[in-house]
């Protein structure tokens, strides 16, 4: 096992440099950049931007040098190349924000969103798990029946209904139609009231949970569901299934015992590699609903060519979906015994 | 049966915690309650509601009334500053919000409304006609600085030149909103902030044409122009201040990343308490506001919130979570939903056809391109043929709900600019018929395929702009009907508007590679003719960094424009600018379209809400009131 660990993690240290390395090269390479949006500023003489301007603004933030040499700095510093005094992503430095908050460190700038992302992007997982397993595990155990039935119109609403359209529904609905019949109605968006006395405080919050988490989970718990009842089906079919039932088990302990906890291994995997979701955020959800988190975060530095943000972003991301692998490779031997890796 | 059971109960687990959340939500509630009166302001019924809860609960009302509200105002707009330095940013939002929370006035002191300008923390503009600015003629000796032909260059021989200084007086009573009294110096020290080259500001145009800015006395600047820069806009030559006593120990290049960056110093009516980045920023009324003995600002706190999505802005609007939505949140296809909401009580629409105005340009010069294209609309005609056979009234009809408004020239004809006797223009209203006689006359002939050829080659253009914009693809749509029927072929094209704009390549759209383009300009205070004179069209040599992409060239256009560029009294420029028109009209390198309608929204709640075109939606926040 420890072997196996070592050779894992020395193989995504090379995937991640490699990917890092991509991405950087296709960012710089993309239309736009950084200045793309000031060299747009109009079409009088004071507001356009000549080219000395054009050429001091890229020397500020080192776009003057060749691409290459750009990545070498951004990845190990140049303190040691030419008296800079960058330390380089390896040595703990970020950056600095370009364009979507000038000046703030790319650090502060994500640690600001990745906590609202952490609670959106958590809730709905949780809430994805909850709905998901059950449903599917009585889709499977009741196959053909009516509720069978029931549940696949709900897994195929879920997978089929836009996200921004469901949510756009939802706020009509439960905000503002909600508060013109005098109900109590849900906020529309925001992560927290902006006044009142309630501000900021824990059932604040979760007020305005409510909805971003039901739409972010439903295709999940939508698409999870269907694994679970397929993944079930395939096992209650299984001759120890029946071997158990014909030992006169009680069908609850079949089903519980035998049958799910085998049925789960492949859920764990599709579960495990949506983790780094915690972190990307999810930029529609996020938008529709105000959410300041990650996907915006993203969507932002992006369109407006904060490299910085961006390749932080990226790089962590990479590093996830690695790691998640990992996880779920690992998380295997624990669930399912006769799984041995060496 | 139990195992469906054991599922079911799982499922009610969850239904608890759904359930749950909404009776939590009842306690706050009492208070929402409260807000929503106000917001809905319909007097009769709310008040009644009111007593009503006053008497049952008696433990909960006097808590309200203890503490009064503090009047607040919220802003809602799609963007996020990027930063409060403003020496940093271009970005609109930044630009909203510096007005509360840094300076008094859209330009630092000057307001900019009606496509004019208005002192506002200065005693008057100055003016050569009451003697506070003045031209001299200096002598200026070979290598000295000098402004020739638009660029600042070193005198190659001893010459003499005009130069212009120009005066500014600060009012009395200036305050930093640490209570720190504002110094002409201060004015000075942002001026020489923005000449350091790491100092991050965009574009140094001013400052390169400076000779010099100086403080005379504690309230007074004197700024002296480089000779050869004839500027029209010398009375607005006064730069905003920086405090320098905050910043004096700060390297220029490090003021944005310090605290200044996002919490600044300044002399608005407000200033900022919190910026939650991502989300929002909170500022309070600024006691030290220098107009504070007026009773201003009239709101004790305003928070700018940033939400991109329009959809969620507007449900925030009538929910009563957002006070004013911004023109850059707001778009022209929600209209009809605004003036539905109108209609029902929830907000207040507001369209003001702005200063950015929508185009087509015409590729006059196709041949010379680095990559050669077909010739169609170098002949005057077939430019004309065009403009008849554009419906531009359709246009603002169908896709602005009639709310703007058509242009015949680069200025709306609100404009300072624009010609007084418009009868020398020439103008095209829409007439198919006289588009085809035009077609006809300049040799196109229609084919079998309705399609108009010339000497076997067909009257098929592409027309390029930007994608994802909603109006203009709209706009796109019709124009190609409109050409059909004239017999003209389009084809659409929208690149995005990086590549649409991008500069610096042969096969650039910037470097003559297409037919037709329809994109904006922005009226300033200056009226757009700079960008269609002939040292503006790109070149190799520029990289292809000259503005006017009709590649046309007309020497009595140009020659209005350097009249017009040169004389500093108004109502000779006028008479420059009704030249540069009529050449223009009849020449047509460009068709005008219509202004764009800036869309704003208020809450009914919020007083004294008066969008300008020219200035920003906020200008007057310290006006700005709520019922409650």
């Amino acid at each position: 096992m420890v072997n196996y660990l070592i050779r894992r993690l020395f193989s995504m240290t090379i995937v991640i440099i490699v990917s890092s390395f991509l991405i950087y090269m296709m960012l710089n390479l993309a239309p736009g950049g950084p200045l793309w949006e000031l060299t747009q500023a109009g079409s009088s003489r004071e507001s356009a931007l000549t080219r000395e301007d054009y050429a001091r603004l890229e020397k500020m933030l080192g776009l003057d040098k060749p691409m290459h040499l750009r990545y070498i700095i951004w990845l190990a510093g140049d303190d040691w190349l030419d008296g800079g005094t960058r330390k380089g992503v390896i040595r703990g430095d970020w950056g600095e924000s370009w364009r979507v908050a000038q000046g703030m460190s790319v650090m502060e700038l994500i640690s600001s969103r990745i906590g609202n992302t952490i609670i959106l992007s958590g809730a709905a997982l949780l809430l994805s798990l909850i709905i998901a397993i059950p449903v599917g595990i009585i889709a499977a155990v009741k196959q053909y029946s009516k509720l069978d039935y029931a549940l696949t119109a709900f897994a195929f609403f879920g997978v089929a209904m836009p996200v921004f359209w469901f949510g756009l529904m939802l706020i009509l609905v439960f905000s503002l139609q909600f508060k013109a019949w005098g109900l109590p109605a849900l906020p529309p968006g925001g992560t927290e009231s902006l006044f009142g006395p309630d501000q900021g405080s824990f059932l604040d919050r979760l007020q305005h949970l409510i909805m971003p988490a039901i739409v972010l989970s439903l295709f999940q718990t939508a698409s999870w569901s269907r694994y679970m009842r397929s993944s079930m089906l395939e096992v209650l079919k299984q001759d120890y299934v029946r071997t158990a039932r014909a030992k006169g088990v009680i069908e609850r302990l079949v089903i519980t015992k035998h049958a799910v906890r085998n049925a789960l291994i492949p859920i764990v995997t599709v579960i495990v590699l949506s983790l780094p979701s915690l972190f990307n955020g999810a930029v529609i959800t996020e938008t529709i609903f105000a959410w300041n988190g990650m996907g915006r975060l993203y969507i932002n530095a992006l369109t407006r060519g904060d490299y910085p943000v961006l390749m932080i972003f990226l790089l962590i991301s990479a590093i996830l979906v690695v790691a998640a692998n990992l996880l779920a490779d690992v998380v295997y031997t624990f669930i399912d015994p006769r799984i041995r890796y060496s | 049966m139990r195992k469906a059971m054991l599922v079911l109960i799982a499922l009610g687990v969850l239904a608890i915690v759904v359930a749950c959340a909404a009776p939590t939500a009842s306690p706050p509630q009492v208070v929402k309650e409260v807000q929503t009166v106000i917001v809905a302001g319909t007097p009769v019924e709310k008040v009644v509601e009111k007593v009503i809860t006053a008497t049952p609960p008696p433990t909960q009302p006097p808590a309200a009334t203890k503490a009064p509200q503090p009047k607040t105002l919220v802003v809602c707009m799609s963007q996020e500053p990027d930063t409060l330095y403003f020496n940093g940013s271009n970005m609109m939002v930044t630009t909203l919000t510096l007005e509360a929370g840094y300076r008094d006035g859209q330009l630092g002191g000057i307001d900019q409304r009606d496509y004019d300008y208005q002192p506002i923390i200065l005693q008057k503009l100055p003016s050569i006609k009451d003697g506070d600015a003045k031209i001299t003629k200096v002598k200026v000796k070979a290598g000295d600085t000098i402004e020739k032909d638009g660029a600042v260059v070193k005198a190659d021989k001893d010459m003499e030149l005009d130069q212009i200084s120009a005066t500014f007086k600060m009012k009395a009573g200036l305050k930093w909103s640490d209570g720190t009294v504002m110094k002409a110096s201060d004015s000075v020290f942002g001026y020489k902030t923005g000449l350091d080259k790491d100092s991050g500001i965009t574009t140094r145009y001013t400052r390169d044409r400076t000779a010099s800015y100086v403080a005379t006395d504690a309230s007074t600047t004197v700024w002296t122009g480089i000779p050869g820069f004839v500027y029209a806009l010398y009375n607005t030559m006064f730069f905003e201040p920086l405090p320098e006593h905050v910043l004096k120990d700060i390297a220029p290049k490090d003021i944005k990343a310090s605290a200044f960056g996002r919490k600044p110093v300044g002399y608005g009516p407000f200033r900022v308490t919190n910026w939650v980045s991502g989300d929002r920023i909170e500022m309070e009324k600024n006691p030290n506001y220098w107009r504070a003995s007026e009773g201003l600002p009239k709101l004790d706190r305003v928070i700018y919130r940033f939400i991109p999505d329009t959809n969620q802005l507007t449900a925030q609007l009538i929910a009563g979570q957002c006070d004013i939505g911004t023109q850059d949140a707001l778009n022209t296809d929600a209209i009809p939903f605004l003036d539905q909401a109108e209609k029902n009580g929830l907000l207040k629409p507001y369209y003001i056809p702005g200063s950015t105005w929508e185009h087509i340009d015409f590729n006059t010069q196709p041949t010379k391109a680095p990559k050669p294209r077909v010739d169609l609309f170098s002949d005057v005609k077939v430019r004309q043929a065009i403009a008849f056979g554009t419906n531009r009234k359709e246009m603002n009809d169908k896709i602005l709900f009639g709310k703007s408004v058509i242009m015949d020239a680069t200025v709306p004809a609100t404009h300072w600019a624009y010609p007084k006797d418009d009868s020398q223009l020439a103008k095209y209203p829409y007439d198919p018929k006289k588009a085809e006689a035009l077609l006809d006359e300049a040799g196109w002939v229609k084919g079998a395929d309705g399609v108009r050829a010339k000497g076997g080659v067909k009257l098929s253009a592409t027309i390029s702009t930007t994608a994802g914009n909603k109006p203009r693809e709209a706009i796109m749509q019709i124009f190609q009907a409109n050409m059909k029927a004239i017999g003209v072929e389009i084809k659409l094209d929208f690149p995005p508007s990086t590549v649409l704009f991008g500069r610096g390549k042969d096969s650039d759209y910037m470097s003559g590679n297409f037919d037709l383009m329809l994109y904006a300009w922005v009226a300033g205070t200056e009226p757009t003719l700079l960008v269609y004179t002939c040292d503006q069209v790109p070149t190799a040599a520029l990289t292809w960094s000259g503005q006017n992409n009709t590649y046309w060239c007309n020497a009595d256009f140009d020659k209005a424009y350097s009249g017009f560029n040169g004389n500093l009294v108004r109502e000779d420029r006028v008479k420059f600018t009704a030249d540069a028109y009529k050449v223009f009209t009849k020449e047509l390198p460009a068709l005008p379209l219509y202004q764009r309608v800036n869309v704003y929204a208020t809450n009914p709640r919020v007083l004294n809400f008066k969008p300008n075109p020219s200035a920003s939606e906020t200008w007057n926040i310290e006006e700005l009131d709520v019922k409650q």
